[in-house]
């Protein structure tokens, strides 16, 4: 059974290596393309505040004249003045090292949320005259960003994974049941190499990561106790996540396919469901009632993606609270669903 | 060489038993067939007997030990259908049991699968019904267990792979291996199995040697030149195992003394008597049809 595990986690591994090797593709064409801060379009995102009202940046570019000049260390500087609607842009262009983008506007009357990934930042900061968006294409980067996204990901390939005994139990049990290996025995072994496999996701998305960005720009870590706490918290997720989809389907033989189906969106919902506040009316008790013990044994109300984002240039959660109650959380459900899934699975007759 | 004594099994879903008071002695070194109609409780006793379903009651010993995780060394199990892994290859399959199993032979079960015609690279899926069984029988015997335990594996197989599935069973009882084997298909039991064990509603009613059993076990069949006759009693005789009536003809199943009871029908006005041997295809339906469907059975006691 450990075996047939291993098989079946090699072939998830390498159907998880096809979609990262599309989607990196995809994001080295986008990073030529759309994503290449400094051209008109890419930065339409940023919001700027004109005599002409709320306009993109890009929209500013296209009235403006740029000078190109170099500085004494090499930069190449590309500076746009639009006089009309009182913006400068300069682009500072250090090529592999990436781009430093400054674009000075008049006035702010309502400074908007700009929210950068990974090592793209986008920060804005108040000027004599005006203010000032500092646009960063590869700012030095935790790496928290490549963790909680790896995270995400892995937490696919766990749901793919996750009910090993179900698959066992449909039409195989006779193989696994007279196997000289006592049934806890297979069991954690199945359970090891699908962990395995989750984490082995989890790294090849790392390194997806690593490659897209590399392509483009120069690497530019940084790596501190943040990011252990955040891989800490996202293992502890994934391997929580996993045992409960085990111990969910530990005893069923061929609808397991629909409880790994509705088992993002449900736990999802009760996540979301269990941190929303809807009042004190007899409906939302009802439904904090209902939602708050489910909740307690759901790893999604532990998992956050905060710190892959950042929020006017600062990490857009914090992993304090974290720490000190969901990863202890977090180990104790994995425990649980994992010992719930071996009982289970050791009272199933063929 | 290995012995198998199950006792007083019994295995019950809800108010019904599929096995009721199952008990039989498998001795080493045998080849031992279990035959038995559709819903009998073979399967049943397979799965209990392997711990595959928890027996509600009763014991199966292994050389006199309870079966344990580490037993399955010594067993090898066909079960009755596919348990294959259909995106797993045959190769990987005989990886698996490779890994699984101390004394597995993948020489041995490539060369099994070779004379079976199935190749190695093959998925599961690709194979015929027949073909799965083959595969699961070329990794059952390359397992070089003492014991096999085989549920119908003949199932699906062509006619010359049948016959090479029984002869790699009575290869392995000259080899002092037992092997337990269901079949529907009496022929081949009478072929490869020297005991047998009869099964019906999950209860064991016939056993023994298939040798002693047919030697023991005569038909004396009459015709009276009347539909209206009496027995004189003979129905009762503790001899006659089982009276059938069609129409004018009985059929009396004689345990022995064969000839004295065919006098005794002629006295009883009966024509054409004869002593017919019986083959194993009698016995099993004897054993399990209250009557073939022409024939009333003459209640013992009212002729």
């Amino acid at each position: 059974m450990t075996y047939v595990e291993w098989l079946r986690v090699g072939r998830c591994l390498k159907c998880t290596a096809w979609v990262l090797g599309v989607l990196l593709l995809l994001t080295v064409v986008a990073e030529y393309t759309v994503l290449n801060l400094g051209s008109h379009s890419s930065l339409s995102e940023v919001e700027l505040h004109t005599s002409s009202g709320d306009i993109s940046a890009a929209q500013v570019f296209k009235g403006g004249t740029p000078v190109h000049s170099t500085l004494p260390d090499g930069t190449a500087r590309t500076t746009i003045v639009n006089a009309t609607e009182g913006v400068r842009v300069t682009i500072d262009d250090h090529g592999y090292w990436g781009k430093h983008i400054e674009i000075f506007e008049r006035s702010v009357s309502r400074p908007s949320k700009l929210i950068g990934f990974g090592p793209l930042t986008f920060q804005r900061v108040a000027v004599p005259g005006g203010s000032k968006v500092a646009v960063d294409t590869n700012k030095p980067e935790d790496f928290a960003y490549y963790a909680a996204i790896a995270t995400f990901l892995a937490l696919i390939v766990a749901t793919v994974l996750g009910a090993p005994f179900a698959r066992q139990n449909d039409g195989h049990l006779e193989i696994a049941l007279t196997n000289p290996a006592p049934r806890t025995t297979l069991g954690l072994g199945a359970m090891i190499a699908d962990v395995t496999g989750i984490a082995a996701a989890w790294l090849m998305t790392v390194a997806a990561l690593f490659i897209a960005h590399v392509v483009q720009y120069a690497p530019n870590y940084t790596y501190g106790t943040r990011d252990t706490e955040v891989i800490a918290l996202g293992f502890a997720g994934l391997l929580a996540w996993y045992a409960m989809l085990c111990a969910a389907t530990a005893s069923m033989r061929r609808a397991y396919g629909v409880v790994l189906g509705i088992s993002w969106p449900v736990a999802s919902l009760v996540a979301v469901l269990a941190k929303a506040n809807f009042g004190d009316s007899p409906m939302a008790q009802l439904v904090r009632w209902g939602v708050t013990p489910l909740s307690w044994i759901d790893p999604f109300n532990y998992l956050h993606f905060g710190p892959a984002f950042t929020v006017n240039g600062a990490p857009a959660g914090s992993l304090a609270v974290s720490l000190q109650r969901e990863l202890p959380a977090l180990l104790i459900l994995a425990l649980v669903y994992v010992a719930l899934a071996i009982v289970q699975w050791r009272r199933v007759e063929a | 060489m290995s012995s198998i004594q199950i006792s007083n099994l019994r295995k019950t879903y809800g108010q019904f038993a599929a096995v009721d008071g199952f008990s039989l002695e498998i001795p080493a070194g045998s080849v031992f067939g279990l035959l038995g109609p559709n819903g009998a409780g073979k399967t049943t006793v397979f799965k209990c007997m392997l711990g595959l379903a928890r027996a509600t009651g009763g014991s199966v010993l292994y050389d006199g030990k309870p079966l344990v995780p580490e037993t399955f060394e010594s067993i090898a199990y066909v079960p009755e259908r596919s348990v294959l892994y259909e995106w797993m290859t045959v190769a990987e399959h005989v990886e698996m049991n490779r890994r699984a199993f101390k004394a597995f032979d993948p020489a041995r079960a490539l060369e099994l699968l070779a004379q079976f015609n199935i190749q190695p690279a093959k998925r599961s899926r690709a194979l015929s019904k027949g073909m799965r069984t083959a595969v699961m029988v070329a990794l059952a015997f390359a397992r070089n267990a003492p014991i096999l335990v085989l549920d119908e594996p003949t199932s699906g197989l062509d006619p010359i792979n049948q016959r090479h599935v029984l002869s790699l069973i009575i290869n392995e009882a000259a080899r002092g291996n037992s092997v337990l084997f269901s079949s529907h298909q009496i022929g081949q039991v009478e072929r490869a199995a020297e005991r047998i064990a009869v099964m019906d509603r999950g209860r064991l009613v016939l056993e023994g040697l298939v040798d002693d059993l047919k030697s023991d076990r005569k038909i004396v069949e009459g015709i009276f030149p009347n539909v209206t006759y009496t027995l004189n009693g003979i129905a009762n005789d503790p001899r006659v195992l089982r009276a059938d009536r069609s129409e004018r003809i009985v059929r009396l199943l004689v345990r022995s003394d064969a000839d004295n009871i065919a006098t005794m029908l002629s006295s009883a006005g009966a024509t054409g008597v004869r002593v017919v041997d019986l083959n194993l295809e009698d016995i099993f339906l004897f054993a399990v049809s209250p009557a073939d469907a022409t024939a009333d059975v003459i209640a013992k006691g009212s002729s």
